[in-house]
């Protein structure tokens, strides 16, 4: 754990800050909104009492729903997350800002008003502050709260620390998830401390510093939403983890070689599939690698005509050119799905190449599974039947233990992903699937109607990887990025320059 | 409208008012005028109508018909704040804000009309010490520190500070312990007689608005039953009413008033007579005649001594 801090200070550094920019910004803006509304409405209590319910309501829209619903009009990454965390927020800002302005002592007010004082007066020396406690309390619930909800942010490439909490829930790895989460849970208890402090300034002096603070935090993000809303530029997306950022970087630089003129911009770690491809239906992303398998399960579900790659494949094309009108490049050769491994003293002295000949031999041996391989119908027990596998002994375990419990040779059979980095660390064999039991998964440029218009130039770059790029590339690859922390563009450009795809 | 234009002599004028609160007549066709620099006092019982009245005086409520004049002027026809700087308020509850200090709160209609920070403070200042507390210590606290009677005489400063024409007080003792209240009853007395503002002052307490009032008001179901000096109410009722509420009661001071200006003892050892605060200072003259010492309210040690020179001042 302390191991994974370190070598991953700068990602968790910039993850955390941006975290804390996207959680400060949008409790600001709620704050502007929720507090003057509630200033305004306070002397009419029919109006406030219909307010409070639609933001009541509006906080029982599930995010993934506001967030699909933004998209089309606001696209991805910053500004839908902010738009969906301030609605979350006003909720309890302007809950407690009408509670605190509204339940003042009559006879305090009847003062007020038979000392003949102004109306500025009344409001900013006399009810803001005696409301203070409340208005606090309501900032300090909405800023727990957002910042627990920013992690949603990755989901639509918003970053924050979302996105080691999607990453630690794709790929199983508890340490990530305990980061994120740990990280998070910190940030609203320091957060609500600082709230506490803030809560004695003047009214006068907070009302100056948010003000301040908002201009510059809405100047920022209004800076990098009109960068992004630029036409002519093409913007090249991705999901979480290393494999998607390198296959990214090998687009842009394949394009920039061909044409130097075109800029290209990267958004990289979605954390939701679903939300990728909706933000290339709507041209908020031009492209993004996809899988075949992933087309035909995940996005439009269907049955497979065969479990032949390249059958799959044109089966995924043909879907996605009917549905959405998207261009599915050729895929490259790898495949990244499910596979059995072996280590290697085994795969030697049981003569181990595919998945049949370990059939033969099960019932000397003993595997250790991740639980979703296990318990799926297309994982373990599909494939036990496919196979008549029938093994001594299966336990259960955290990915992370798989390799301990084989390193002692408590087992000798795994799950892996044919494109996973330790195979390489571990020394792993991945048995042939000589049946084709699992589907097929292979990694193909998806493009959409509109950079197909306006840039059909770059189908003949992105074509350059059809073919190329084996398991063991991948594998290799991957492993330099999760595991020696190279950066994902100059593995990228390596590859390319060692295939000569790239001058 | 028959409204004399020249009401000089007349600090507050109600000129047939009425008031109707869901459809339920609350003040009726009422009449009436305050004398510049007059003690008002209005009593009556709970709900006839006597905090409403007073509001009609600093528009904290609109009569439905009729008109008032204070100094001469029809208040709808003059701007409302100017009106309110120029009018005192003290409250039941003291009302003070409880974000502010003592300062703040009594200089909030000072800032209202503009007078520096600094004036304002010498003002302040004098008006604390002469409802007797220590500026130096009293100046910065907040409410919150303050006892009842404190807090009183802080908004008494407070209506006080800007100099106004008129003060209305809104049963400003009735919350307060029988001690604090005759010591404040005593102190809004030396005021009224030091700077001769006009004050209307409403209570529902019979003996002090007979100890207090140079003219009182007896209102009954939104209606003024009598106005009239204090003797001339208590020996000649207008009605049963009338007569039914003052019954038994006199001006005359209760012990309280004794202790009210400290004369007592706070020394306790030995076996004494007990009196309550609200028995006659006959009662304890005649318990004096046998004993050295009484004991009033279990904690007032009064001697023949103290008697006596309370007897002497008053
Ligand atoms: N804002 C209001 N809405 C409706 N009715 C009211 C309102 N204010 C006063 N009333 C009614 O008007 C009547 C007179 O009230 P008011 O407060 O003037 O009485 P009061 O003489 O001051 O009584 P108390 O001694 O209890 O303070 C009462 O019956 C009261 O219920
Ligand atoms: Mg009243």
């Amino acid at each position: 754990m302390l191991k994974l801090l370190q070598e991953q200070q700068q990602t968790i550094i910039s993850a955390l800050g941006h975290h804390i920019f996207l959680s400060i910004i949008s409790v600001s803006i709620a704050a502007l909104i929720a507090i003057p509304l509630a200033i305004l409405l306070m002397n009419h209590r029919r109006i406030g009492e219909i307010m409070l319910q639609v933001t009541g309501i509006v906080q029982t829209i599930p995010s993934l729903a506001i967030l699909g619903l933004l998209i089309p009009f606001v696209g991805i990454g910053t500004v839908p997350a902010v738009i969906a965390l301030v609605l979350y927020a006003l909720m309890p800002i302007f809950q407690n800002t009408y509670a605190g302005l509204t339940q003042i002592d009559s006879e305090l007010l009847e003062a007020s008003e038979a000392f003949g004082l102004s109306w500025s007066y009344k409001l900013f020396k006399i009810r803001l502050p005696l409301a203070l406690p409340l208005i606090f309390s309501g900032l300090r619930i909405a800023m727990v709260m957002v910042i627990g909800t920013a992690t949603l942010a990755a989901l639509i490439g918003g970053g924050g620390l979302g996105t080691f909490i999607m990453q630690g829930i794709q790929n199983n790895d508890n340490q990530q998830l305990l980061i994120g989460a740990t990280l998070s849970a910190l940030l609203a208890i320091i957060f609500s401390i600082c709230l506490q402090a803030l809560s004695h300034l003047s009214v006068k002096k907070l009302t100056v510093g948010l003000v301040t603070f908002l201009t510059l935090g809405i100047g920022l993000m209004g800076y990098q939403f009109y960068q992004t809303q630029q036409n002519n530029k093409i913007v090249i997306a991705g999901k979480l983890g290393s494999e998607p950022e390198i296959l990214m970087n090998m687009y842009q630089e394949l394009i920039q070689a061909d044409h130097p003129e075109i800029e290209v911009e990267l958004k990289p770690n979605f954390g939701n599939t679903s939300f990728l491809y909706r933000a290339l239906q709507n041209d908020q992303v031009d492209v993004y690698p996809e899988f075949t398998g992933t087309v035909l399960q995940n996005l439009y579900p269907q049955k497979l005509k065969s479990h032949e790659p390249a059958e799959v494949y044109t089966q995924a094309k043909q879907v996605l050119q009917a549905k959405d009108g998207f261009t599915y490049l050729e895929p490259m050769a790898y495949e990244n799905r499910y596979a059995l491994a072996v280590d290697q003293e085994t795969a030697k002295t049981y003569h181990l190449k595919t998945i049949s000949d370990l059939a033969k031999v099960s019932s000397e041996l003993s595997a250790a599974f991740d639980n979703d391989f296990y318990t799926q119908a297309d994982g373990f027990g599909g494939l036990k039947q496919a196979y008549g596998l029938d093994l001594k002994d299966i336990k259960r375990v955290e990915p992370s233990l798989r390799y301990e419990a084989l390193k002692n040779n408590q087992v000798q059979v795994t799950d892996v992903y044919t494109t996973d980095p330790q195979i390489k660390a571990q020394h792993l064999v991945v048995l042939t699937d000589d049946k084709q039991f699992f589907p097929p998964y292979q990694g193909a440029p998806l493009l959409n109607a509109r950079v197909m218009q306006t840039h059909p130039e770059i189908v003949a770059s992105l074509n350059k990887l059809a073919g190329k790029i084996s398991a063991e590339d991948m594998v290799d690859m991957n492993y330099q990025v999760t595991i020696e922390h190279k950066k994902a563009h100059t593995v990228a450009k390596n590859y390319l320059k060692e295939k000569k795809l790239l001058p | 409208m028959t409204a004399n234009k020249h009401e000089d002599k007349n600090a507050v004028k109600l000129h047939h008012v009425k008031k109707t609160y869901d459809q339920e007549v609350v003040v009726k066709d009422l009449s009436l005028a305050v004398d510049v620099g007059e003690f008002f006092v209005l009593v009556g019982a709970s709900g006839s109508g006597k905090t409403t009245t007073l509001k009609m005086i600093n528009r904290l409520v609109q009569p439905e018909s009729g008109q008032v004049f204070v100094q001469g002027t029809d208040i709808a026809q003059q701007p409302l704040n100017d009106l309110r700087h120029r009018i005192g308020y003290v409250l039941q509850s003291s009302a003070l804000f409880p974000n502010m200090t003592v300062f703040e709160n009594a200089a909030v209609t000072l800032n209202a009309v503009g007078v520096s920070n600094k004036q304002a403070q010498q003002r302040i200042e004098t008006l604390l010490t002469e409802v007797g507390l220590d500026p130096e210590r009293y100046l910065n606290r907040y409410p919150d520190a303050l006892s009842g009677g404190e807090k009183q005489r802080v908004g008494i400063v407070r209506a006080l500070a800007a100099e106004p024409d008129l003060i209305l007080m809104d049963e400003p003792f009735s919350a307060l312990d029988p001690i604090s209240r005759k010591q404040l009853q005593n102190l809004i007395s030396e005021i009224h007689q030091r700077y001769q503002t006009t004050i209307i002052f409403v209570t529902h307490d019979m003996n002090e608005a007979l100890r207090l009032g140079d003219r009182i008001a007896v209102m009954h179901a939104g209606e003024l039953l009598q106005v009239g000096r204090p003797e001339q109410i208590v020996q000649h009722p207008a009605n049963s009413e009338v007569r039914a509420l003052f019954e038994g009661q006199t001006n005359a001071a209760s012990i309280a008033d004794l202790v009210a200006q400290g004369y007592y003892q706070v020394e306790q050892q030995g076996e004494y007579q007990a009196l309550e605060l609200d028995a006659t200072l006959s009662t304890l003259a005649q318990m004096l005649v046998t004993d050295s010492a009484v004991l009033v309210d279990r904690q007032y040690l009064i001697t023949v001594d103290d008697y006596l020179r309370y007897m002497a001042q008053n």
